[in-house]
């Protein structure tokens, strides 16, 4: 029943009809298995690597590359001379030596300055010496630590936002100074492209999040919103979409919004967006009058890199409240402290300048790029 | 005779001829009018099937009834049975309801991976049923090639279906294994596949913006437009034997300056349909697989090095190269009588002289663009067209401080919005020109253009001596249009319910107003209306693969055929008659195609109406009325 098979037309048809099925069917298997192995990887699923740093979720603070040989040998003997710190406002109860690490792992590995960025060398303890912008930077610094503590203390400590359900995300993980400063000295609040025309992410920090009320974030037809406002809640979800990184799905079941429905980390978003309206409204003169936006802190992940790891890492009044007596408004707020936060100036021209970061900055920048602002 | 030799219609009339008995086909020649039955008995013979190609024999080469069975006939009934087994085992036993509408079966959890469940577990009728429905498809697929060689059409039917195939294994079979895991397959169960459709579409930020998903869905839509163009002209044209094919060739003309043709028509119907679904399955495919932010993914958009002065550059070369390729096009001398008898002068005649477009003539067979008529409802309705446009253009040229690369840069995301509520705006003018009133001029003259191009539509069929069809058409697409801009904001009381006029605006608009009010998919409405969309891209696939695969035996030529079937319509009707058991005429498949299309515009402009009018959360009414999954 072959003969045909071995000559004539009919015969080799089958041959080349065999041999592009054989073609068509190997590269379609090809590159289906070579897209697998690309996307193998759950985009959903939290990758901490627990080697880049104990304190870290994962960010890997480096001070040894920004903190100069004069430093460590000043840190050196400043130890020597007082193994009790001087002059300490915020961070009572550390010895000096547990000051140098906090100091090292958190403010040059996590905002990557040297040690002359706020102190003088020959007297770490000094609040002034001769050079004003380092004395400046240091009041700064003291203002931010009490920030830091009164936002772990309302907000994030004691395990909050665990406590909202009791699956598995979030970690647990708290504020530190590379949760924002992520390894620069002057964060951008607010990256330009997000506001930029046309992707206009918004974020109403003025807004009430609040799931009661009806209005930016309860968009169903029962509460008499407008189509305009349902415009406006979409711009502010695009801005949690883009800064963590996720789809719609990470907090909703899509076939319902306003549902609760199955999906936890719905709770988490509404507390981290109240806590950015009381960022906004009580500190947003502390950080240069800008304003927060989800990506300050998140930057494309779920879980903020440089958020500690866990409360336990940090000095106990940077986990919670300042030391008794001692307030924000207390370490007195001069707005020309802040005025190279207003002009997100990072050229080596700009005189608030770190020169010694210049290069690790650049590279933090390039960073914040690939994290896919919508630029 | 070889024993291997493929037997069909034309060896079997090669013996009747030898027996000395009088064919059918030779009735045919002779003039004599001979009915489908009779020729149905003069096909329905055994041989010509795939299995007696490769291997001699056919055993199960025979009808049940009207049905074609065949071997590919056997397996697909095997895959449809079980499928359909334990689709209900799972549903009525497994889940233990009996509400099909709310009834979810789900894929095995992510976390299995490829591996098969095993009985008991979740997912696993799933995966069966997925399985047996794979076989039913191709068993299907390989039965309408067999039936194609028995009636010796070529093989578009098939390719049509499986290229609809090629979308349920790329849903159930491709993505799964590219993603790794069978848990990320297509849910089954009616309510609950819509479910997973709007899961899977807020994973990836905004299926919206997907643009092989934009594509997909404007050539579903264009799918529509076709079939109600085409189904509307022939039933236009149908009961008129006066009428010759000019006649529906000079109204296309007058009307829109082309006519593709009889042939064309049904060779793009073709293209389109293929095309809706091939755009679809890669708008899915890449979705999780390499793509997993579709906003994001436009950052190519602005990070393309054009927007400098290449900008310019290009622009101009696109347009020289257009104007060239208009230039090569050759005056026509002889031009259709028809045609000229409508001429005139001034409104009431023709522009455009006629000219010949040699690719559009190997394309579809037919290559006269033009001549064009102008009229006082044509003339009106484009005057207002462009002066809307230019309103729109102008407003996007100001959004952007009137720079041209921005313009160019930003043109998917500039919009021309209505007055905004938020604002206190309602219906007046109480907005500035560029906050919203320029969205109530340039809408109020959209309308204007669209009902005179109506009035053109009714105007055009009469004086072509047509019925009046596609105005009935074109209305119920309107209505739609009218619904979403006109009607509902009076009756809800402020324009700001309308969609702006641009790309993004349009997709947000929808997002908005389906997001707003609960979940559209749970709007039975907006169900109908999909139905019939995608019905009608279907029944577009159907006929234009049919009429194409019959074209040798000249099955395009519908309106004739209509009134006395040549070989070519019998051969397309036996086709779906052994194939799924009814067939339609050269008459009635149109009235499906015009009917499908209609209910498309129709059946959505109710479900947009009712909603914020009567129905505010269509999720809450599905769970009042139970059609809602179990989560």
């Amino acid at each position: 029943m072959f003969e045909n098979f071995a000559g004539g037309k009919r015969g080799l048809f089958f041959v080349v009809f065999g041999l592009v099925t054989a073609v068509l069917a190997g590269t379609s298997f090809a590159v289906v298995f070579y897209v697998g192995e690309v996307a193998l990887e759950d985009p959903d699923e939290i990758i901490v690597d627990d080697a880049a740093s104990p304190i870290y979720v994962n960010f890997q603070p480096e001070p040894e590359a920004v903190v100069s040989e004069d430093s460590y040998l000043a840190m050196g003997q400043y130890q020597a001379e007082f193994p009790m710190p001087q002059n300490v406002v915020v961070l009572e109860g550390l010895t000096t030596v547990e000051i140098i690490g906090y100091m090292l792992n958190h403010f040059s590995g996590g905002l990557g300055v040297n040690c002359t960025h706020c102190h003088a060398l020959d007297n770490f303890a000094a609040d002034e010496w001769d050079d004003p912008i380092g004395m400046r930077n240091k009041m700064v610094a003291r203002q931010h630590l009490v920030m830091t503590g009164e936002i772990n203390q309302n907000w994030l400590e004691n395990d909050q936002l665990v406590s909202l359900t009791n699956l598995k995300q979030p970690s647990g993980a708290v504020m530190a100074c590379a949760t924002c400063h992520n390894g620069q000295a002057q964060p951008v609040a607010w990256p330009a492209e997000m506001d930029a025309f046309p992707n206009d992410f918004r974020l109403p920090l003025d807004a009430t999040f609040s799931v009661e009320e009806p209005g930016i974030l309860n968009v169903n037809a029962n509460n008499d919103v407008s189509l305009d406002t349902v415009q406006y809640n979409q711009r502010v979800m695009y801005h949690m979409n883009v800064a963590l990184g996720v789809g719609c799905t990470h907090c909703h079941n899509s076939r319902y919004f306003p549902s609760y429905e199955g999906v936890p980390a719905k709770n988490y978003s509404l507390h981290m967006l109240q806590m950015s309206a009381f960022i906004n409204d009580n500190y947003s003169k502390y950080i240069g009058g800008q304003q927060p936006s989800c990506s300050l802190c998140h930057a494309g992940q779920v879980i903020p890199h440089g958020a500690a790891i866990d409360d336990a890492v940090l000095p106990p009044h940077i986990r919670s409240n300042p030391p008794e007596g001692l307030s924000i408004e207390e370490l007195g707020l001069d707005a020309s402290m802040y005025e190279r936060y207003t002009e997100h100036d990072m050229s080596p021209d700009n005189p608030f300048y770190d020169q010694d970061a210049v290069s690790e900055g650049d590279e933090d920048t390039a960073d914040m790029d690939d994290v896919g602002m919508g630029g | 005779m070889g024993y291997n030799k493929i037997i069909t219609g034309k060896v079997i009339g090669e013996e009747a001829a030898a027996k000395g008995e009088r064919q059918v086909i030779q009735r045919v020649l002779e003039g004599e009018k001979v009915t489908l039955l009779e020729m149905e008995a003069y096909y329905k013979k055994p041989g010509g099937t795939l299995m007696h190609a490769l291997f001699g024999a056919d055993p199960f080469d025979f009808w049940v009834g009207r049905f074609y069975v065949g071997t590919f006939g056997v397996l697909s009934l095997f895959g449809i049975f079980f499928g359909v087994l334990f689709y209900f085992y799972q549903v009525w036993v497994v889940e233990g309801t009996f509400n099909l509408l709310a009834a979810r079966l789900d894929p095995p959890p992510v976390s299995a991976g490829l591996s098969l469940v095993s009985p008991g577990q979740p997912g696993f009728f799933w995966q069966l049923i997925v399985f047996m429905a794979t076989i039913a498809f191709f068993g299907w697929l390989m039965r309408q090639v067999d039936i194609s060689r028995k009636l010796e059409m070529s093989y578009e039917v098939p390719i049509a279906f499986g290229a609809v195939f090629t979308s349920w294994l790329t849903l159930q079979w491709f993505r799964p294994i590219a993603m790794g895991a069978w848990g990320n397959g297509f849910a089954l169960g009616i309510t609950h596949h819509l479910d997973w459709v709007s899961n899977i579409g807020y994973q990836y930020f905004n299926f919206f913006y997907n643009p092989f998903h934009a594509i997909g869905i404007s050539l579903l839509f264009a799918a529509t437009f076709i079939l109600a163009l085409h189904g509307s002209l022939i039933l236009m044209s149908s009961n008129r034997p006066y009428l010759e094919e000019g006649n529906e060739d000079g109204f296309f003309r007058n009307l829109i300056g082309y006519s593709i043709g009889e042939i064309g028509i049904h060779r793009l119907a073709l293209w389109v349909s293929v095309a809706s679904v091939l755009f679809s399955n890669l708008c899915i495919f890449l979705s999780g697989t390499l793509v997993k932010d579709w906003t994001g993914f436009w950052n190519f958009w602005n990070d393309i090095p054009i927007w400098e002065s290449v900008a310019f550059a290009g622009t101009a070369a696109v347009g020289a190269v257009i104007w060239r390729g208009a230039k090569r096009g050759t005056h026509l001398k002889d031009v259709d009588p028809i045609e000229l008898e409508y001429g005139g002068r001034g409104l009431a005649g023709t522009a455009l002289r006629p000219f010949n477009v040699p690719f559009l003539k190997r394309l579809f067979g037919n290559g006269q663009v033009g001549p064009i008529y102008l009229g006082v409802s044509g003339t009106v309705s484009v005057v207002a067209g462009v002066i809307c446009s230019f309103i729109i253009i102008e407003h996007y040229l100001w959004l952007v401080d009137y720079n041209p690369i921005m313009f160019l840069r930003n043109f998917f995301v500039l919009s021309l919005d209505p007055p905004a509520l938020a604002e206190g705006h309602t219906l007046g003018f109480t907005a500035s020109w560029h906050g919203g009133s320029a969205w109530i001029v340039a809408t109020f003259l959209l309308h204007l253009s669209i009902l005179a191009w109506l009035f053109r539509v009714w105007d055009r069929s009469r004086k072509a001596g047509l019925g009046t069809q596609l105005f009935w058409s074109f209305l119920a697409a309107i209505f739609l249009y009218l619904v979403i801009y006109l009607i509902r904001p009076v009756i809800m009381g402020n324009w700001a319910q309308a969609p702006g006029h641009g790309f993004k605006a349009i997709l947000d608009w929808t997002n908005n107003v389906s997001v707003q009010y609960g979940n559209f998919y749970y709007n039975p409405f907006h169900m109908l209306s999909i139905f019939f969309l995608l019905g009608s891209t279907l029944l577009l696939a159907m006929h234009g693969a049919t009429i194409v695969a019959a074209s040798r035996y000249g099955a395009y030529r519908e309106a004739e055929e209509m009134m006395t079937e040549g070989t070519g319509t019998h051969r397309a009707q036996l086709f779906w008659r052994w194939c799924m058991g009814f067939q339609a005429t050269s008459k009635t498949i149109h009235d499906w195609a015009v009917w499908f299309a209609a209910l498309t515009g129709i059946t959505g402009g109710i479900g947009v109406l009712l909603s914020g009018t009567v129905i505010n959360d269509w999720f809450m009414w599905a769970m009042e009325v139970g059609i809602v999954a179990p989560l």
